[in-house]
């Protein structure tokens, strides 16, 4: 069944009333624990580099730092989705589902970051050459096209990583998927249905800014709302589709 | 022996803690519209009101929150205009 942007809205709002002190709470929790850890890792940075150990290869320091970071911050990220998932399907949520992707096989979700990141990459080609052929031809002209080069990047960014959108809930909601099947799966999903998606999100850009003019408060409040809306649009299109059974793996008879 | 009547249609509503909350924002915003915090908590108090809207119509608590954070948003936003005019109209 298709169901109308206000209809998944409502039923957002019915799912988290009453729950917002958990999500907030998990939220708060959340940016205390990455405040920690990154104050850990700059003084971390510091020691290293006035012990000077490390001056030869700081720049592989610095992305190895970089990548614990984004790793960590990403897990959580989908802890915060599973606390959100668990109030939507089960009514209930506990603060153990903050670190639900350190103990389900968190490299899947990692793969999947991995792959989203690497896919935008390859979407700013288009901008590139833009911006490529700008600078050789110099004069105002180019300059425009140098600049005009970051729009078309950020479109086609958004545009390209659209139809992996859903992965991460895929993961969350089947426990057994990979990688590649998760992003097979939400691209199944988000099929004759991109537009759909499109418009719901851009329907949250007027409550956002109020969100914004109360000094990132409402945000609290706004975050969950925004991410159970998304939810239960996948659960809209699971529900109408279903996602493709997961390839089956081969028996096969490791003695024979 | 006369019996009252009872209205089955009539169903106690239960609290709503987002309406309320909401027609306290919009009280807050009002009162502090002069010092801009009608944006902070008119913004928070039309925030309440939609997230309160889980039934098919709007509360009477979240609907007068909504009119009064509108009500102390645009003070607010009248006294800004009036505070860069002054400012302007000196300089």
């Amino acid at each position: 069944m298709k169901r109308t942007r206000a209809q998944l809205k409502t039923q957002a709002r019915q799912a988290l009333e009453g729950n917002y002190g958990v999500v907030i709470g998990t939220m708060l929790v959340l940016s205390v624990i990455i405040l920690v850890f990154c104050v850990l890792l700059y003084m971390m940075i510091v020691y290293t580099n006035f012990s000077g150990g490390l001056e030869s290869s700081s720049i592989g320091m610095a992305l190895i730092w970089y990548v614990l970071y984004w790793s960590v911050v990403s897990l959580f990220g989908i802890g915060i989705l599973r606390v959100i998932y668990q109030i939507c399907m089960a009514g209930t949520a506990d603060f153990g589902d903050l670190f639900y992707a350190f103990r389900s096989h968190p490299m899947r979700f990692l793969g999947v970051f991995a792959l989203l990141v690497l896919i935008r990459l390859l979407a700013n080609i288009p901008g590139f050459t833009i911006s490529v052929i700008g600078k050789i031809m110099g004069g105002n002209g180019g300059i425009l096209l140098e600049y005009g080069s970051v729009p078309v990047n950020l479109v086609m960014q958004f545009f390209v990583s659209l139809q992996y959108t859903l992965a991460p809930l895929v993961l969350i909601d089947h426990p057994d998927y990979g990688i590649m099947e998760s992003l097979r799966s939400s691209k199944e999903l988000m099929k004759g249905n991109r537009w759909r998606y499109v418009v719901l999100i851009l329907s949250f850009i007027g409550v956002l800014l109020l969100g914004y003019l109360t000094l990132g408060i409402g945000l609290l409040w706004l975050f969950p709302y925004y991410q159970c809306t998304v939810l239960f649009f996948y659960l809209d299109r699971k529900e109408e589709y279903g996602p493709p059974e997961p390839a089956p793996v081969p028996e096969t008879n490791f003695w024979s | 022996m006369d019996f009252i009547e009872v209205n089955d249609s009539i169903t106690p509503q239960s609290p709503n803690n987002m309406a309320t909350a909401s027609l306290v924002m919009g009280i807050i915003a009002c009162v502090t519209c002069c010092c801009l915090g009608g944006f902070l908590f008119g913004g928070l108090g039309i925030i309440y009101a939609i997230l309160s809207h889980t039934e098919r119509e709007l509360r009477g608590q979240a609907l007068a929150g909504i009119i009064l954070s509108v009500i102390a948003m645009l003070l607010s936003l009248m006294g800004l205009i009036f505070i860069f005019a002054v400012q302007g109209g000196g300089s």
